[in-house]
């Protein structure tokens, strides 16, 4: 191929230009601006990102925090109250214990009256003391409506206890429902598209007639004491009532030695709920022994429904005869123990109430006081614009955000179990296994379905909810 | 004599440098502010949750601690210090509550669950829930002053029930003595 000048000038002029287009750096560096301002904008907008992924967190555990905190509230406010109503019963039971030993002591009176009638005959003739004679006459009639009445009364209190403990039932059954829905009520409220506690149960068990017995007797439990006052004055007082005749010391001593071996002057059985007893026999009946009676009907109450120690069978008394009736025998008697006395005649000496069963701590309460707060946020709910893989989980988008928190409940005097309302709870450091995260995004969605153990207790809430609403579990749960 | 050679470069890129830079320069500035100032009112906002968050918690606890209003008020100062930024700490009405959609704007979305219609009336009852609304603004200051001259306004809100109900908090004393009289009367009257 001949080239002429005209191709020779055509080359040269595109090398020329050519050459020209590797020397030229215009126009180079809008290339580089563009490239590192893009970086620089994905910096940025990394940084922004964050800082909303950061904020969703924090808000979506503070959402947890308040869940379980307000749930487990719940909690301890059911246990509080079972703590009360657990004091009342057993302070109703000591009434209930009062009005047996009343109903007892004046059946025994009564059925012992000729007997006693004999004995104060006997002090008159051979002490010339005749007072005692005359007035035991009266205190006998003074019996018969006591002994009508005290049946009454006494099915009256057991009725009242066993209110009571219908009432710790539903408290057991009903305050923990509605923790559940007071924690997804707050973590809603601050943010959260769904939140629960979990589990929707306190560590309590029904028990029995018997758990109230430490505490009947000593107005305490554990060790502990709830009331350690009196507001009308102390069983002392109430035993010096018995005065104003010849022979009360004699009878005052021995109803303190029975008293104060059995429960103590201060404060047993509720303390001053028995002077009223007290005062009744001390001012009614001084001359039928009836409140050495009553002490030991007392005992004899107690010890048949709670065990324990049953008082003596009786109780000797005797008035020697005067100086001047030297060829008499000494006044002697034996004041029994009514229920040992009538126990024979009287099966129904019953040894409790199978309707009344307080809540109280199960054995393993200790392990069983962690609450667990679950909270997330949606997709939707988050501000951020996108999530890193570092923040989702195995259900990818399926639970956009979830956190924990724990919550424990405790009390200050837990020596005193369910005899001391003083239940609390405060957030703890959470310790639900290795894989925190993963816990509790399948919690939550077992949860959903309801179909795994615990988890099915709050998926049967979740379904009480949706079943209200009208909205379906997975809508609930899945977005 | 000596001579300075001006550098053999084309008349049409002289300056290229010098533009380059003030354009890099303006933009690095620009973004490093907003970095501070993004950073700035992240650590405001922070604090602003922080400190509803321990409103709501102190008020609700206030049967427990008998604190009053402007302990607390005094304490969450101290703990987030915002006096620069004209903090606002208002208390919410509970029952505002339930009006989520006003107060979370972009969610809550359970499903359209109206959870807070139906538990409404049920906590009403015998409720100890307290709200707060903590809100603060972030004046950057500087060449932002044009830019932002109201400053950045963050706000905050925490809501939390509570109330244990144990016996200081419900009078137990009180109860148990007015059952022990309650039943010492019934006593006496009835024997």
């Amino acid at each position: 191929m001949i080239r002429t000048s005209e191709d020779m000038d055509l080359l040269e002029r595109l090398r020329v230009r050519v050459r020209g287009i590797h020397r030229d750096e215009s126009g180079q560096s809008i290339v580089y601006l563009v490239l590192i301002m893009f970086l620089l904008a994905c910096f940025t907008f990394m940084v922004i990102n964050s800082g909303q992924l950061l904020h969703d967190k924090m808000a979506t555990q503070s959402a947890a925090d308040s869940a379980v905190l307000s749930g487990s509230t719940w909690m301890v406010r059911s246990m509080n109250l079972n703590s009360m109503m657990n004091i009342l019963m057993a302070m109703c039971m000591a009434e209930a214990i009062y009005m047996k030993a009343v109903y007892w002591t004046a059946l025994t009176a009564l059925i012992l009256s000729p007997t006693i009638e004999a004995f104060w005959l006997g002090v008159c003739l051979t002490t010339g003391n005749c007072n005692p004679a005359v007035e035991v006459v009266v205190d006998t009639f003074e019996l018969f409506p006591v002994l009508f009445e005290a049946e009454n009364e006494e099915d009256f209190m057991w009725d009242i206890i066993e209110t009571l403990s219908d009432i710790e039932a539903g408290v057991d059954a009903t305050l923990p429902i509605v923790g559940e829905l007071d924690s997804v009520r707050m973590a809603m409220a601050n943010g959260a598209g769904f939140g629960v506690m979990y589990p929707p149960t306190t560590p309590t068990e029904e028990g029995e007639l018997q758990d109230l017995c430490e505490t009947v007797l000593s107005g305490s439990a554990g060790g502990y004491s709830e009331v350690m006052y009196s507001g009308f004055g102390t069983l002392t007082t109430a035993m010096n009532q018995i005065s104003g005749f010849q022979y009360s010391g004699d009878l005052r001593n021995i109803a303190y030695n029975l008293v104060s071996g059995f429960f103590g002057l201060d404060g047993p059985l509720w303390g001053e709920l028995q002077i009223p007893y007290h005062l009744f026999w001390a001012d009614t009946a001084p001359y039928h022994f009836t409140n050495v009676m009553f002490v030991m009907a007392v005992q004899s109450r107690y010890a048949i429904m709670c065990g324990g120690e049953m008082p003596p069978p009786f109780v000797h008394f005797e008035i020697p005869a005067a100086w001047w009736c030297f060829f008499c025998d000494d006044n002697e008697i034996d004041i029994p123990d009514p229920a040992s006395y009538l126990g024979s005649a009287f099966a129904f000496l019953e040894a409790g109430n199978p309707n009344v069963k307080p809540f109280i701590l199960t054995d393993d309460w200790e392990s069983n006081r962690d609450y667990y707060g679950f909270a997330y946020k949606t997709p939707e709910d988050i501000q951020a614009y996108f999530i890193p893989d570092v923040f989702e989980n195995a259900y990818g988008d399926t639970v956009g955000m979830i956190t924990i928190a724990q919550a424990q409940i405790y009390n200050p005097h837990s020596e005193g179990g369910m005899f001391s309302p003083h239940w609390r709870t405060h957030l703890a450091p959470v310790q639900i296994g290795s894989d925190t995260a993963e816990t509790a995004a399948t919690y939550l969605i077992s949860a959903g379905v309801g179909s795994e153990g615990d988890p099915a207790a709050v998926g049967g809430l979740i379904s009480v909810i949706t079943s209200i609403t009208g909205d379906g579990v997975e809508d609930l749960l899945a977005h | 004599m000596i001579r300075i050679h001006r550098p053999l470069q084309p008349r049409g890129d002289r300056g290229q440098a010098m533009t380059e830079f003030v354009i890099w320069a303006f933009v690095l500035l620009a973004m490093i502010s907003g970095i501070l100032w993004f950073g700035k009112s992240y650590d405001l906002k922070l604090n602003c949750h922080m400190a509803s968050r321990y409103m709501a918690w102190q008020h609700m606890q206030v049967p427990e601690t008998e604190m009053n209003d402007s302990t607390i008020l005094q304490r969450v100062q101290v703990y987030y210090p915002m006096t620069e930024n004209s903090p606002e700490y208002n208390e919410i009405n509970p029952e505002d509550m339930y009006n989520a959609s006003t107060l979370n704007s972009g969610g809550p979305s359970a499903g359209g669950l109206d959870v807070f219609s139906l538990m409404g009336g049920m906590f009403s009852v015998a409720d100890n829930t307290h709200g707060w609304n903590v809100g603060a603004t972030y004046a950057p200051g500087g060449i932002l002053d044009d830019t932002l001259p109201d400053g950045t306004h963050v706000q905050s809100q925490h809501f939390v029930a509570g109330g244990a109900w144990h016996k200081k908090q419900i009078d137990g004393d009180i109860i148990i003595m007015g059952v022990k009289t309650g039943l010492f009367m019934w006593s006496m009257s009835a024997l």
